[in-house]
């Protein structure tokens, strides 16, 4: 059946397709919509399979890998980063191998659109030694999640499937064929030497293994993917080595700019068949290797000579793949004269739009309580998730990583005693990543204060369940437990009781010497359970109004605006009547409720 | 057929409706269909774009200065992503106040957050509404009125009523 799917619902589809009958996950953006998907496909049509979303990425890998080594198909999906989480797993679990298909899904992001990194999962793979497939467009994404699960049965060995943000949310018309789905009975074989190889003999021999596998690997690759293509150039000018979006960039581009040129597409970039390969790109006079993000390909063929790509400097190293920039790779290789990819700007000035806390959250007035009680000279470790956007107020001094809030404070208090150190985290980042430092902290005495920004809630990738959710964990407990008892705060909407709280977590503070959490209870304003939007909405009284600047700078409604008399307006279009400027922001009392 | 649309907005609009709404409209035409949308990072307010691709088209992105039409949500991002749109290319657009002259395209603008904040649109459909205008006055536009009616129908059932009315004002606006 014919449907219009985005990337990710293509591969959820692509998964049962294959038979997966188990998937696991931690959402990270553009990753999340995958196991969204299986889930919502597995309950629509009531099959037999499971489906969680993990703490973190470690364990959502440890989760459906144990899956695979009981003989089901399994799965599990996160965003590149996930993957260095679970990366300890998959390096040992590639000299394990595993019996049903196993595919790991690590959606990449180049463009940094909503991730710290741009890394190249394919090199995740390359260095773990198993097979990558580069997926080009949603349809292309559903094929090989498909092939992936069967490869990675077929040689007992994890498959990475590595799909771009522009094909995870990109969207086509893509035909799912009539299935019937089987899931497997798992039944754990106890395989000492193999499940449990230690150092160093028994690892010994599955390190020579799996070399041996990649071998039959690269000529899987050769024979299935790749013979056909090569053996039917002809030779010329010009060939196209292209992998991921890459290959619907050049296609594109060609077409448009009547350039005469072969092309290739590479469906596993990684093990590749150089030696069967090289002696193709000999026929071109120019071989040119468009690839996202990393030159993968091109570091293996280039010994050919005659190959141009990232490393000759001839294609963009870093953002995302466009049509100019394939047109840019075409010039410096002699087949395109002008870049025809040339759009007319507006010539007057676009205010920028910098990301910005919604409307009505919580966490706006939170990172406002923090600042106006622990002012500027206070460092401000904070982490990943929406609330990294407490930079616009001036309360977040860094972002590294996930549990990084905690673990640099650690550090902090040791190396700068002068500063107060209050970190923030969310709710599903503490679960994920956050509690080890938290015990650290507390087993070495660190001294600063951890808030726990809870809104029950993975807001940032759009709202999956968090364990408290769906588990009843409770934060404050494990916080308790790690030795410390939390102050806690039910955010009630008033600048009034969150600076209060936030007056007695100083004063707790000045006399702890070691971790202070305070857990604040909110809610994200898309949460139809749990938002609290009161419908008071607000407008400014031009005539109190002086123009200061405080709420635009410290507070930073998106729904403030200057306007031209230098005095700020609330643009009722973004106001969602939370309520919270109408008491104890403005100095001067501008705001005033705006009845509707 | 090939025509290929930009369309921005700010976060919350249901610019990812219109990329859904605009897919099944191909699908049902039999044509084929490439796109990418903005998920994730764009909290409300913050700038999103999509890129709509109708017919034999294999790249998700839209070129610079390869669009035939650009359809804006709000008006700053409207004139932020300009460069997308070819030479004599269409910009339909939601404005506030004065929106400056561009010369080399042909502008069509409606001042739908206003009609929003004073009710006579319902703010939810404000996307639905300026798709309205577009199908009224772009004259190449890829689909039909009924096309784009059974499309949204399709998409999201719950609320068709109000978005097929949404679209019937944006379509009879654009014709006062």
């Amino acid at each position: 059946m014919k449907r219009t799917l985005l990337g990710n619902e293509a591969i959820a589809w692509g998964l049962l397709y294959a038979g997966v009958d188990m998937m696991a996950a931690y959402p990270g953006t553009p990753s999340s919509e995958i196991l969204e998907t299986y889930q919502k496909i597995v309950r629509e049509k009531n099959l037999p399979a499971y489906a969680e979303w993990s703490t973190n990425e470690k364990v959502a890998f440890e989760t459906a890998y144990a899956g695979a080594i009981t003989g089901k198909r399994t799965a599990c999906a996160m965003k590149m980063v996930g993957l260095n989480v679970a990366s300890d797993a998959m390096m040992s679990a590639a000299y394990i191998g595993n019996k049903g298909g196993f595919l790991i899904i690590s959606a990449d992001d180049p463009g940094f659109y909503s991730s710290q990194t741009e890394q190249d999962s394919r090199y995740f793979a390359k260095f773990a030694r198993i097979p990558a497939l580069d997926p080009s467009d949603p349809k292309d994404a559903f094929r090989l999640a498909v092939l992936g699960v069967n490869i990675s049965e077929k040689f007992e060995i994890p498959v990475l499937l590595r799909p771009v943000l522009r094909v995870c949310h990109g969207r086509q018309i893509v035909d799912i064929p009539e299935f019937e789905f089987k899931g497997r009975k798992g039944s754990f074989e106890r395989n000492i030497e193999r499940w449990a190889a230690v150092p160093r003999n028994p690892r010994l021999k599955q390190g020579y293994e799996l070399l041996e596998k990649l071998e039959r690997i690269a000529q899987f690759n050769w024979d299935e993917f790749l013979k056909e293509q090569f053996e039917s150039l002809k030779g010329g000018e010009l060939l196209l080595i292209t992998s991921g979006t890459l290959y619907g960039y050049a296609q594109e581009v060609l077409e448009d700019t009547g350039i005469k040129a072969d092309v290739v597409k590479v469906d596993m970039p990684t093990p590749l068949p150089a030696e069967e390969i090289v002696p193709h790109l000999r026929k071109y006079r120019t071989v040119l290797v468009l690839e996202e993000t990393y030159p993968l390909i091109e570091e293996q063929i280039r010994h050919a000579g005659n190959v141009r790509g990232k490393l000759t400097g001839d294609v963009y190293r870093i953002d995302e793949a466009t049509h100019s920039r394939v047109a840019e790779a075409l010039k410096r290789v002699g087949a395109l004269k002008e870049n025809i990819y040339v759009g007319k700007s507006y010539e007057g000035e676009v205010p920028p739009r910098v990301p910005a806390l919604c409307p009505g959250c919580p966490h706006r007035t939170v990172f406002y309580g923090i600042k106006r009680v622990f002012k500027n000279r206070t460092i401000y470790p904070s982490d990943i998730g929406c609330y990294t956007l407490g930079l616009n107020q001036k309360a977040v001094d860094t972002v590294l990583c996930m549990g990084a809030s905690a673990g640099l404070s650690c550090g902090f208090s040791k190396a700068d005693t002068e500063k107060p150190i209050v970190a923030t985290i969310g709710d599903s980042t503490f679960l994920h990543a956050g509690i080890p430092p938290l015990i650290d902290a507390v087993a070495n005495r660190h001294r600063f204060i951890l808030v726990i920004m809870d809104n029950s809630t993975v807001a940032m990738t759009g709202l999956q369940p968090t364990p408290e959710r769906i588990g009843n964990v409770s934060i404050p407990k494990i916080v308790e437990g790690c030795g410390v008892k939390p102050l806690i705060l039910n955010y009630d909407g008033t600048i009034k009781t969150t600076v209060e709280f936030f007056k007695k977590v100083k004063e707790t503070y000045e006399k702890a010497n070691g971790p202070v959490v305070a857990v604040v209870n909110e809610f994200c304003t898309f949460d139809k359970e749990k938002a609290k939007l009161p419908g008071k909405f607000a407008k400014v009284d031009q005539e109190k109004c002086t123009g200061c600047g405080h709420c635009i700078n410290d507070f930073g409604c998106p729904a403030f605006e200057w306007n031209d008399e230098g005095k700020v307006e609330v643009n009722p279009y973004f106001c969602v009547g939370c309520g919270v400027c109408l008491e104890d922001l403005c100095p001067f009392d501008a705001f005033v409720e705006d009845k509707r | 057929m090939r025509y290929q649309i930009v369309l921005t907005g700010v976060g919350g609009q249901g610019t990812i409706f219109l990329v859904k709404v605009l897919s099944r409209c191909a699908m049902n035409r039999g044509v084929d269909f490439i796109g990418t949308e903005t998920h994730g990072m764009a909290q409300k307010g913050g700038t999103v774009i999509s890129y709509i691709k109708i017919g034999n088209f294999k790249a998700p992105l839209v070129g610079e200065g390869q669009a035939d039409l650009l359809l804006g949500l709000y008006p700053t991002e409207t004139l932020r992503f300009l460069y997308y749109l070819k030479p004599n290319g269409y910009v339909v657009t939601n404005t506030e106040g004065d929106f400056p002259e561009l010369p080399g395209f042909n502008v069509v603008k409606a001042p739908a957050s206003q009609l929003a904040v004073d009710g006579k649109i319902n703010p939810k459909s404000l996307n639905v509404f300026m798709l309205g205008v577009a199908l009224k006055t772009v004259p190449d536009f890829p689909f039909t009125k009924e096309e784009i009616e059974e499309a949204i129908t399709v998409v999201n059932p719950r609320f068709s009523e109000a978005n097929i009315k949404a679209l019937e004002k944006g379509y009879a606006y654009s014709s006062e």
